[in-house]
């Protein structure tokens, strides 16, 4: 799987906040590679910079130094990355499917060829049905569901997810992660997924890459070699426990 | 997979037009109570009246109030209809001309944070100006008309439309900016699909404000300036010490009020269909 | 479903301006003033500001209209609702109107001021103004006012001309106290003992009755205490004169006419005022009965009604001149001109 070209290649990337008091340093030295259709994971103490990451990678700050490069080549964030945010960020007045095709009339793209597209996303994401809902009648999971596929619906290469199901109940939460997978399978994208869950990480990742406390460096780039496709029993298995004990470890070091 | 989903998130879509069913008659069921209320203030008023034998000209009954109103009079000839036409015609006209202006007024403010910043202050200003005051004057350079009513209506319906609206143009989530910004969304686009929509609730909010202040406007601009209308025939009553017209008149007045304020609780509903399921138990 | 929501915005927006335009039409039609409005062009436009709201004697004018006595003069006469006396000389001075009904003191020292107005013509031939006060308050000559309330609007004729008044009964003008009201409230602010005094036309009584029981309500009419000043009059821009005079002529012609044509027939023409105003003719037509006492005068007799008499008319300019500190830089001649009043004229034998 890493034996081609990376899909997107970080190098050095540095965040220094300037504030009132000084200079604030969100981001050490990050550098990391993440190969096409690979899950990558970044777990970290809070405030280590995990989201301060993904948005610089999808345009949304400035760098301060550093690459962020696509096979050699500078990186067009608003063709190539669906993002995910922490919460569902839906608009009330759209209906679920006008939800999802937002990305599409933003980018100025024509509609009337996505519609079949949107819902097929809705019916991998598993709401087929829901299409002329609006947002405040679906669930937490529902809504965070329209978001992925509304991630999706401009056919970006790669998924920028933050913390996507961090306000979901525990139960929830694990359904959705099965869910992820299966949507990850089935649409062949690359996702780099930002999580304070370690288990989730573990669970979900090729890769999980760990981040110290800020000002943030890369501790460790963590395999995962857990065989795929997974399901809930893998979590009870003793290697499982092995990836969970080391992710721990490298965290304490900090 | 779908199914099992399915089953726990279960949920069949309503129809849209029967969640509007549903409010309307839920709306009157709830404001029954008040009809009632308003309808026993009118008998107390009534019986007051006739058992204190209070004078007409100090206050009428309400049934001499509703017999000038309904029933042709040989000493007068009020022609309300003619009246409440131009009545209800300026109200709509600034109603909807305030409105209207407001709105492109707080748009535009809210899209240049210069011109806010000159802007607005000045809009403070005008609006904390008596319009007893200014209106003799506007009288003096416009003359009377429906046009000047819509003027004096303007001034005293604006503000709340504009700051309403600039509060809903620039409450919006700065996760929902995010969300379009990596997009490289224009500010265009920007206001069109998120701001604006946004800004809907805290508009009608300001329309309802206004639906009342263009009432208020446009019976000042009748009392200062008219030759037709309810305030014409409220100042008119008033100069002859005629005060059973003056009652028919404040009726119909509170009645057109408690309309307009109606409709737009109800453009409110069908233009935000998605408001309608917050309520639902 | 956007779409759908759209098309709901516009339907309502329609529905609305329709609702609008429906009720507008509707207005239009149903006003009497429709026809005048869209004369064709032939006839000249004239712009007519009273001195206030409807009162019995703004019928005269309805019944020119009504009657076309005003188009047979080939004129299009607009009545505009007025605001006191003060008000129609700014309108007049202006030229948001053409000829206006004023008080005569107050054009005069407007002009003394550089207004540009003049009196072409007279209403009243006795001045209306007048004082009304509950018996009870102890008020039983004139000169009790001093240290009272009075109610006056600010633009009022009465406010503008009570320190010649006031000097002439002997009594310093700042020695009362006046309280700014709104025209429509004075009988109210009478009837409810907000003040003492309110200032109000002779007119106004039968108002004034309606409130306050007539035994109990005192009045003195200022011109039976030598307030001989002339009253309301008509009046117009000293261009308007140089440039329409045909116009000023052919108006006050039809006016006149109306004016002897009401004086003989008040029940008719309240009844004409009552087709284009929402009054109770029953008031206004005692209203208008107080009114021809003011017409029932021996120069009315013979020279015609609206007939400007020189000797008085210097006489009213002294009296402003004198009484209300207005230094006259202009002959009093200056302030009328006669030539426009109808020929032959409308005498009226009372």
């Amino acid at each position: 799987m890493h034996g081609n070209t990376p899909l997107l290649s970080i190098r050095e990337l540095k965040k220094v906040y300037k504030t009132r008091e000084g200079e604030l340093e969100a981001l050490g030295s990050v550098t990391f590679d993440i190969y096409p259709q690979e899950f990558v994971s970044i777990v970290g103490p809070s405030g280590c910079g995990k989201t301060t990451l993904l948005k610089i990678i999808a345009g949304l700050l400035p760098k301060t130094s550093g690459e962020i490069f696509v096979d050699k080549k500078q990186f067009d964030p608003s063709r190539e990355v669906g993002f995910v945010f922490q919460k569902p960020l839906l608009l009330p007045w759209r209906k679920v499917i006008d939800n999802v095709l937002l990305p599409i009339e933003i980018l100025k793209l024509d509609k009337r060829n996505y519609i079949e597209k949107a819902r097929a996303l809705l019916e991998l994401v598993g709401l087929s049905g829901f299409e002329n809902n609006y947002p405040n009648e679906l669930s937490g999971g529902m809504q965070q569901r329209v978001s992925i596929a509304r991630a999706l619906i401009h056919d970006p290469k790669l998924i920028l997810m933050d913390e996507p199901f961090g306000a979901l109940d525990a139960l929830t939460r694990e359904r959705m992660n099965l869910e992820l997978l299966r949507i990850w399978s089935e649409s062949q994208k690359t996702i780099l997924f930002v999580t304070h869950g370690i288990q989730e990480a573990i669970f979900l990742s090729d890769r999980v890459i760990i981040l110290s406390a800020r000002p943030s460096r890369m501790i460790k780039a963590l395999d995962i070699e857990l065989p795929r496709p997974r399901t809930m029993e893998v979590r009870s298995s003793a290697e499982f426990g092995v990836y969970s004990l080391e992710v721990y470890r490298c965290l304490e070091l900090t | 997979m779908n199914h099992v989903l399915k089953s726990t998130d279960s949920l069949t879509p309503p129809s849209r037009l029967n969640a509007l069913i549903r409010w309307v008659t839920r709306s009157i069921q709830k404001n029954l109570n008040s009809i009632f209320v308003v309808l026993g203030f009118f008998l107390l008023w009534e019986a007051a009246v006739w058992v204190f034998r209070i004078p007409p000209f100090i206050l009428p009954a309400p049934s001499t109030a509703l017999s000038h109103l309904l029933f042709p009079r040989a000493e007068a000839n009020y022609r309300w209809s003619y009246h409440i036409s131009s009545t209800v015609l300026a109200i709509s006209l600034s109603f909807v001309a305030t409105s209207t202006v407001g709105i492109l007024i707080a748009i535009a403010l809210a899209w240049s944070k210069r011109l806010k910043e000159i802007i607005l202050p000045a809009f403070v200003f005008i609006n904390s100006l008596p319009i007893i005051a200014i209106a003799p004057i506007i009288l003096l350079w416009m003359g009377y008309g429906v046009f000047t009513n819509m003027v004096i209506a303007f001034l005293v319906g604006f503000f709340p439309v504009v700051i309403n609206t600039i509060t809903g143009l620039e409450a919006v989530d700065e996760d929902l900016l995010d969300l379009v910004r990596y997009l490289h969304a224009s500010k265009l686009q920007v206001f069109l699909k998120i701001r604006i929509p946004n800004a809907l609730p805290y508009i009608f909010s300001g329309l309802k404000i206004c639906s009342t202040m263009s009432i208020v406007g446009a019976i000042v601009g009748e009392f200062i300036a008219s030759d037709r209308g309810l305030g014409y025939i409220i100042i008119n009553a008033q100069y002859s010490m005629n005060t059973p017209p003056i009652f028919s008149s404040l009726i119909l007045i509170s009645l057109a009020g408690a309309l307009l304020f109606t409709l737009v609780s109800l453009l409110e509903r069908i233009l935000m269909p998605w408001t309608a399921f917050e309520a639902e138990p | 479903m956007r779409k759908n929501t759209q098309k709901t915005i516009c339907t309502m927006i329609l529905l609305f301006l329709g609702f609008a335009l429906l009720f507008g039409g509707g207005a239009k039609e149903a006003s009497p003033k429709a026809p005048t409005k869209e004369a064709p062009k032939a006839l000249e436009k004239v712009d007519f500001q009273l001195n206030w709201k409807i009162t019995g004697d703004h019928a005269p004018y309805y019944v020119a209209l009504e009657k076309g006595w005003y188009k047979e003069e080939g004129l299009d006469v607009n009545v505009i609702l007025g605001q006191g006396s003060g008000y129609t000389v700014q309108v007049i001075d202006t030229k948001k109107a053409d000829i206006g009904i004023s008080d005569a003191p107050v054009p005069i020292t407007n002009r003394a001021k550089g207004a540009k107005v003049k009196i072409i013509g007279i209403i009243f031939d006795k001045h209306p103004n007048c004082m009304y006060f509950w018996k009870s308050s102890g008020i039983t000559k004139p000169q009790d006012i001093v240290g009272k309330t009075v109610a006056v609007p600010a633009t009022d004729g009465h406010k503008v001309m009570w320190p010649a008044f006031a000097k002439q009964i002997g009594v310093d003008p700042s020695s009362v106290k006046f309280v700014n009201i709104e025209p429509a409230a004075k009988v109210s602010a009478l009837a409810s003992k907000n003040a003492d005094v309110v200032f109000e036309l002779y007119t106004g009584k039968p108002f004034m009755e309606k409130a306050i029981p007539p035994d109990q309500l005192g009045y003195f009419v200022w011109s039976d205490y030598g307030f001989n000043a002339y009253a309301h009059s008509y009046i117009t821009h000293d261009d308007t004169i140089k440039t329409r005079p045909e116009m000023l002529r052919k108006f006050l012609k039809a006016t006149y006419r109306a004016w002897d044509y009401t004086l003989k027939n008040p029940a008719e023409a309240i009844d004409i005022l009552g087709k284009y105003h929402p009054i109770n003719k029953e008031d206004y037509l005692a209203n208008l009965k107080v009114v021809m006492d003011f017409f029932k005068t021996d120069r009315y007799k013979n020279n015609g009604i609206g007939y400007i008499d020189p000797a008085r008319m210097r006489e009213t300019v002294e009296l402003v001149a004198r009484y209300m500190n207005v230094q006259m830089n202009f002959p009093p001649e200056d302030v009328y001109d006669a030539s426009f009043l109808p020929s032959p004229p409308f005498k009226y034998n009372w």
